[in-house]
């Protein structure tokens, strides 16, 4: 057993789950999304990306390129988040809700494609 | 093959990215944990209603925390616990910083990456160049004195040197072009790579590290990648100039060699010496001693190979050769004169008689410049007319030498370079000198005689020219119309009754050689003529011929005017003129 293998795969993993877990509920529902599971998933996520940093192999490039799109979503769905209740006079309304869980269902494919890839290579490896 | 040459980039983006993975990891999570602290702790307002601050103010009070800037406590003043956590954040995120900055600064100064990126600059600079470039590897007396002339003489230069502290003299050398250079292995594969060894721009691999090994790998593997770029080579010893030789270096170079051939030379065949001396294509070095070494006894003081080629190349001449060294070499016949020593000391230098009227000279040739120097001062107390030569090995105690005032100094890395030098600029002109050996010293003297005459005593320059669209674009042009004599291009352009002071020294036509041409010889599409001209003169020369208008002046003596324009008023004049 590989301990860089185990944090790679396990960071990878809870970004997922994360994502998911704030994705579910009602799709609106401001009341059904919690901004600390999104803060959690955020953070996750980026550390998932500055683990896959350096990899020169073509499968590290198209697992670290998934991990960008899913940074980017969430960043998206965070800065929204922010903006809603603290810069506009609009509030965390069920529009501006479903945008962030929208953004968030984003990043959750992003993140699905990167277990996918993760497990298509480990089961490659025949170890 | 094709895979072969194509050369990867060292991947300096992973390798930073790699580095980073720990620091940014660190700081992600320290600016995580100080976010949600901020969100969690609760707070009051001024009026005392309790409030929790949002995720976008937490970050912008973290974020100008972590930088130091300090914009104090928004929205409202803090509560004691906020402050208390404040603190360990400030300590938390800081030193994050610390270390991700610690990590960069460490790499950039880490000798591997540096390399990498030189690598990567170096390999970028040369597959721009857009111009013809000479190789060279090893950068010392004799790698900066090639690298000096060929930039002199408007070439490019690209330099692979081992010892990485010999390239930063480059940069100090005020060099009339930029020389991309790179310290590494410079017979590694991916340098000479690197260095451009299969660019269609590259005119040829100068070897002339001094390290006889590294210049057999250079030349092989330049042999292997690029089959048709000339390898020139500089071989120390005879196992690796045959070695060289066998895969097809197209010329090695040996000092000694070259030294042992010339001394030789100048002793049997002065004014042949002279020759050589006279069109040698260094303009800076002007003739230098009038003084020739003289046929007799001579007291050679060189252990190892340039004694041993001395005493061959002596010994069909009218010399004797005493050798002195500190053991009898196993290749000198048991009659042979030798005298144990060094040569340093009187009595040595007397036992192998100098002190008898038929000796004639000295030679110190070890390899250390101090013992040379002492040799040379101690024969001069002896014997103080004697010609004296000694060896200098260091470039640096050049100085030194000069004030000693010797006959001849002999500096293996100059004659190295002045080799190179004129089998890259001319090379024709080595087969002329072999050529002219045939002719009798009387003869050659005379033909130095005439040329000095006409061309001056300060080194001419030499050039050869094919005939053709290429090199001789007017000529071409004119040859199938009217026949063109060799005559007709060395006259003036300017004034086309005098003739220019040049002369043609040799003429190629369908690989056969005709040496020293009548001047009525007719030129033929395909000729190579190599001209020798003061070094005022080869302007004109090629102005000649290349532009068509002076072309046809220097033929006919007629000046027409050129331009649609002119030719058109030209044309309606001439009709006119007639008339009257």
């Amino acid at each position: 057993m590989n301990l860089e293998k185990v944090i790679f795969g396990f960071f990878i993993l809870l970004a997922l789950t994360l994502n998911f877990g704030f994705f579910l509920g009602e799709f609106d529902n401001p009341d059904h999304h919690n901004v600390y599971e999104l803060f959690a998933a955020l953070l996750v996520s980026l550390i998932a990306t500055v683990l896959k940093f350096g990899e020169r192999t073509q499968i590290g490039a198209v697992l670290l390129a998934s991990s960008l799109v899913a940074d980017l979503q969430l960043i998206a769905a965070a800065v929204l988040w922010g903006a809603a209740m603290s810069l506009s006079e609009v509030g965390m309304t069920s529009a501006v809700m479903a945008s962030i869980v929208s953004l968030s269902g984003g990043a959750l494919l992003a993140n699905l494609a990167s277990v996918t890839i993760l497990i298509v290579e480990t089961v490659g490896m025949h170890r | 093959m094709e895979q072969l040459l194509h050369l990867r980039r060292h991947s300096v983006v992973p390798m930073v990215l790699r580095r980073m993975r720990a620091p940014l990891i660190t700081l992600i999570v320290s600016y995580s944990v100080s976010v949600l602290g901020l969100v969690l702790i609760p707070g009051a307002s001024a009026d005392g209603t309790p409030y929790r601050m949002d995720f976008l103010n937490a970050f912008y009070v973290v974020s100008y925390t972590a930088t130091t800037i300090g914009f104090g406590e928004i929205p409202h003043a803090y509560s004691g616990v906020q402050r208390l956590w404040m603190t360990l954040s400030l300590y938390l995120v800081v030193i994050a910083w610390f270390y991700a900055i610690g990590t960069i600064v460490g790499l950039v100064r880490d000798p591997a990456f540096q390399q990498a990126v030189t690598w990567n600059r170096f390999r970028h600079q040369v597959q721009g160049l857009a111009e013809p470039f000479h190789l060279v590897c090893g950068y010392g007396d004799t790698g900066a004195q090639l690298v000096q002339e060929i930039t002199d003489g408007d070439g490019r230069a690209v330099v692979l040197e081992r010892v990485e502290g010999h390239t930063y003299e480059l940069g100090i050398e005020d060099l009339r072009s930029y020389v991309p250079r790179f310290s590494g292995d410079d017979s590694n594969v991916d340098n000479l790579l690197a260095a451009g060894i299969t660019q269609a721009h590259c005119r040829s691999v100068l070897a002339v590290t001094d390290d006889d090994h590294a210049n057999l790998q250079i030349a092989i593997t330049a042999k292997l990648l690029n089959p048709s770029l000339p390898v020139i080579a500089r071989s120390g010893n005879d196992e690796t100039h045959a070695n060289m030789a066998s895969f097809g270096t197209d010329y090695i170079v040996s000092a000694f060699d070259t030294f042992a051939g010339g001394f030789a030379m100048a002793i049997e065949s002065p004014r042949l010496h002279r020759v050589y001396e006279w069109m040698s294509p260094r303009p800076e070095i002007p003739l230098t001693s009038e003084r020739l070494p003289p046929p007799g006894r001579w007291i050679v003081c060189a252990p190892g190979r340039l004694g041993k080629r001395l005493c061959q190349r002596l010994a069909p001449t009218d010399t004797e050769v005493v050798l002195v060294s500190a053991e009898k070499p196993a290749w000198m016949a048991a009659d042979q004169p030798h005298v144990p020593g060094k040569g340093t000391e009187a009595e040595t230098l007397k036992q192998a008689g100098i002190e008898g009227q038929d000796t004639v000279g000295v030679i110190a040739g070890t390899d250390d410049d101090a013992d040379n120097l002492s040799i040379v001062m101690t024969a001069r107390e002896l014997r103080p007319e004697l010609f004296i030569t000694a060896r200098l090995n260091a470039r640096a105690n050049r100085r030194v030498f000069e004030a000693a005032e010797l006959d001849m100094i002999m500096e293996p890395s100059g004659i190295i370079a002045l080799r190179i030098m004129r089998v890259l600029s001319t090379p024709r002109l080595p087969q002329f000198l072999r050529r002219l050996r045939d002719y009798d010293d009387a003869r050659i003297g005379e033909l130095l005689e005439h040329w000095q005459q006409l061309m001056g005593t300060e080194t001419p320059r030499i050039r050869a020219f094919t005939v053709g669209p290429q090199e001789m674009p007017a000529v071409a042009d004119a040859l199938p119309r009217r026949p063109v004599t060799l005559e007709a291009l060395l006259r003036d352009p300017r004034q086309r009754d005098e003739t220019l002071p040049a002369e043609v020294l040799m003429l190629e036509r369908d690989g056969e050689l005709t040496l020293l041409p009548e001047p009525g010889v007719r030129l033929e599409i395909g000729d190579t003529v190599l001209i020798c001209a003061r070094a005022d003169a080869l302007g004109p020369l090629s102005w000649t011929v290349n532009n068509l208008d002076v072309f046809r002046y220097v033929m006919t003596g007629e000046q027409r005017p050129d331009g649609w324009l002119w030719r058109r008023l030209a044309e309606r004049r001439v009709p006119e003129h007639r008339r009257a």
